[in-house]
């Protein structure tokens, strides 16, 4: 008789593991479901593509302007405050990303033109600052009301 | 013989849409040559782009002529110049002119300009019409649209007997037992798995979409919270109610966390009966579908910001999933899905015009099966969780969400999955639901809207996506959403905008129907019935499969010129310009815009509504035939009713073509 519960007993504790596999399982895969579909998603917009580049991505004004990423030596900015800081002498990487419409990322003073940069759009821009000093970026297209206001600085050091 | 002469009138509109089609494509070039380019001079037609729309916004071309359009491009951003079918984009800077041309337009019609560069948040609806003259098509249509109606006023005067253009509706198939996918099919279903399975995927998506909507691309059709779920989703739900009733409802992860929580598990039956919730009783007066249309009807007042800003989007699914829970949590079963969600209204009300169905194998078995765990619960599945008054005698397919919770359940096995002709439960259900005036706004709402939005969205009126989008160029994430601050005067014209959204589908066309549906009633001559409490809400379920095909049109529309951006969104759900995703990494979905078959989407609309009008009226005689008991007075009421019914589609095919 008692042969026969514990008998009953593994035979309901097998029957009932699987279920609770399954439970956990499924929890499991939610969780997943659930952070880890978020967290690359978040982490994409804050870092950049590269180490050693500078990542812009080009917004309108209004909708936040243009925001920065850049390694330590460049500050990173939001909105129209900051600046872009290159070392004289050492080759630059931006990298320019088309956000919401179409940009271009011009330096008259360096004679650097992106040409216009659609949505969705990325251009990579390689130049040798040769002289020290503080320029203004613009963008080329008129992309908002705003866009006149869209003047960012580039400083670079000796 | 006569079997074959009702066979010959069930198809034969369907043939006259064929030839009257056909007719149009070949008379007309053989009736009108093509100017060749030498002996016509070439016109210029001047046409200026901005943030949204195209002035002027219908330009009228005769056929063969030669045009040069001179686009004066915006004075804030660039914009692109495509014509339906034209195998070109052209950029057109901001500040500058270009002149796109010369060329010929051969085929009589109605094109569309589009804009193919993004240039804000309403980009994908900037549109403009070329007419080309003379515009055959346009009478061709109308033409087709009283001729469907005609045909199926005088198909339904012969008298079929519960049948749907030719179909009998007593004619099922038991999905779960045909042979080959039926014994999987069922398998499927009865596994307890089934149901997270087929609901995770959706909740990844879903963190995706909250993710993109607060913190990605600003622009709606770079956004995977817009580009995915308000182009891609919104059409697979309007096919997954034709072909697969509220499939969607299954497969939707909102409701889901809650049940999860209330039930203490994802995957198996718990033990302990009582949930993890309040488990409080829901006020009966709330238990209908007024909650569900009216939200629905508030979602369209301001649908213009909905469906093209991602924070919007976010909002309401952060809103719809917090509800979800607490519901849950309070009421245990699926109030939320009863009651709040807006998709509810529209996925409940046009699943009776599905083919597809839960039903009982054979009712007799569940009424005298006293246990009754599809109502009960029992060791395999739980309570209907969409308390439908009872799962086993099911004809309506309103409040059946598909949880499949009854087929795991039944101990009989008597619970399963009906394959049939659409509008099979319509008719009994129609004269049951007397004064159910919740379920005749429903389809008020949604037939009116699915027209207006085919007039707003693809339509060359800025002027009225303007007034909806209160006048704001920018696109809104978590970062800027203080830009959605419309002036007063935009405010004002977006209180126009309401009041014809509004007004139109709650007032003004209800009132059309009421007017019709008391002239039918006095057509039929029933004296003893009352317009307003016997006739006029059975009448209003026609409206059932007529909304489903206009909606069916109109999304299908949305994703044919549009669905490379839903598609390049999962290589780049932010739209920050990634080639490939962390999440799915595939590369070369991205895909630029390009339109499918643009220059025939009028042809491939047109015959969706058509069948839609036919289903309406044969849907009508059926409801009035149940109604009146004689099938008389019930043709004669049908055929009022049709007119309004093709009177509906000519209003269409004016949109689309005219």
């Amino acid at each position: 008789m008692n042969k026969m519960a514990m008998k009953n007993n593994l035979k309901n504790l097998i029957n009932k593991v699987p279920e609770n596999l399954w439970e956990l399982a499924s929890l499991v895969l939610l969780l997943v479901g659930v952070g880890f579909v978020f967290v690359p998603l978040m982490d994409g917009i804050f870092t950049p593509a590269e180490a050693d580049m500078i990542t812009i991505h080009l917004y309108q004004h209004e909708s936040g302007g243009w925001s920065f990423e850049a390694p330590p030596l460049g500050q990173s900015m939001e909105h129209d405050e900051g600046s872009i800081i290159l070392k004289k002498g050492e080759l630059a990487k931006i990298f320019l990303i088309g956000g919401d419409v179409v940009h271009s990322f011009v330096i008259p003073e360096l004679n650097i033109n992106s040409g216009p940069i659609s949505p969705g759009k990325t251009k990579i821009i390689e130049f040798t600052p040769d002289e020290s000093g503080t320029f203004s970026i613009y963008c080329g297209v008129v992309c908002s009301p705003e866009h006149h206001f869209l003047v960012y600085k580039l400083v670079v050091m000796e | 013989m006569k079997k074959n002469k009702k066979v010959v009138l069930a198809t034969l509109p369907l043939a006259i849409i064929i030839i009257l089609f056909v007719f149009t494509q070949f008379s007309v070039i053989s009736i009108f040559p093509s100017v060749s380019a030498q002996d016509s001079e070439v016109r210029v037609i001047d046409v200026r782009a901005f943030q949204f729309g195209w002035e002027p916004e219908i330009i009228h071309i005769d056929t063969g002529e030669q045009v040069i359009f001179r686009i004066e491009g915006d004075k804030v951003v660039a914009h692109g110049f495509y014509i339906d079918g034209k195998d070109f984009y052209v950029y057109i800077p901001p500040l500058e002119t270009v002149d796109v041309g010369p060329m010929v337009f051969d085929t009589p019609g109605k094109l569309k300009i589009r804009c193919s560069e993004t240039c804000g948040p309403l980009h994908p609806f900037m549109v403009a019409d070329i007419i080309i003259e003379p515009n055959f098509p346009y009478y061709t249509f109308l033409l087709s649209a009283l001729a469907v109606g005609a045909v199926t006023v005088v198909y339904v005067q012969r008298g079929p007997k519960n049948k749907m253009l030719g179909v009998s509706l007593d004619k099922e198939v038991d999905l779960l037992r045909v042979r080959g996918i039926g014994p999987i099919l069922k398998k499927a279903l009865q596994w307890r798995g089934i149901h997270f399975a087929l609901i995770w995927p959706n909740v990844v998506i879903f963190m995706i979409v909250l993710a993109s909507g607060f913190f990605g691309n600003p622009t709606g059709n770079l956004n995977f919270s817009v580009g995915v779920v308000w182009i891609l989703w919104l059409t697979a739900v309007e096919y997954m109610i034709l072909f697969a009733g509220r499939t969607w409802c299954t497969l939707c992860p909102l409701p889901a966390f809650g049940e999860w929580i209330a039930r203490r598990r994802i995957y198996g039956v718990h033990k302990l009966r009582k949930p993890f919730s309040l488990d409080k009783k829901f006020p009966k007066s709330l238990n209908n579908m007024w909650g569900s249309a009216l939200g629905f009807l508030g979602i369209s007042l301001v649908v213009p910001w909905l469906v093209t800003r991602p924070w919007v989007s976010g909002l309401l699914f952060l809103a719809l999933i917090i509800l979800g829970v607490v519901f849950t949590l309070v009421y245990t079963r699926r109030y939320f899905c009863r009651v709040i969600c807006p998709a509810n209204s529209y996925i409940g009300y046009h699943a009776n015009a599905s083919f597809y169905a839960v039903r009982s194998v054979d009712k007799s078995t569940c009424d005298k099966h006293i246990e009754k765990e599809c109502m009960r619960g029992g060791p395999k599945g739980y309570a209907c969780p969409w308390v439908t008054p009872y799962p086993g005698g099911l004809t309506e397919s309103t409040w059946c969400g598909q949880c499949y919770e009854c087929v795991k359940s039944c101990p009989l096995d008597n619970m399963s999955v009906k394959y049939r002709m659409i509008g099979k439960d319509i008719a009994n259900m129609a004269v049951l639901a007397k004064r159910r005036f919740g379920m005749a706004w429903v389809g008020f709402i949604r037939f009116n809207l699915g027209i207006f939005y085919e007039l707003v969205f693809f339509g060359s009126f800025w002027a009225l996506k303007d007034w909806g989008n209160m006048g704001i160029i920018f696109g809104v994430n978590l970062f800027n959403f203080g830009v959605l601050s419309p002036t007063t005067s935009a405010f004002q014209m977006w209180l126009v905008w309401a009041v014809i959204v509004a007004g139109v589908s709650l007032v003004a066309y209800p009132a059309v129907f009421f007017v019709f549906t008391s002239l039918a009633k006095m057509a039929a001559g029933a004296k003893n019935l009352s317009t307003k409490n016997d006739v006029f809400v059975p009448f209003s379920y026609a409206l059932a499969p007529y909304g489903l095909f206009i909606w069916l049109a109109f999304t299908l529309n949305l994703i044919l010129v549009n669905w490379a951006y839903p598609l390049s969104r999962f290589s780049d759900p932010m739209g920050w310009g990634w080639e490939s995703s962390p999440i799915i990494p595939v590369e070369g979905l991205k895909a630029s815009w390009n339109p499918l078959a643009p220059e025939l989407l009028p042809y491939i609309l047109m015959p969706i509504v058509l069948i839609g009008l036919a289903l309406a009226i044969n849907s009508t005689y059926n409801i009035a035939v149940k109604l009146f008991g004689d099938q008389r007075m019930a043709f004669r009421s049908t055929a009022v009713m049709a007119i309004l019914h093709t009177g509906m589609a000519l209003f269409f095919a004016w949109i689309i073509i005219g």
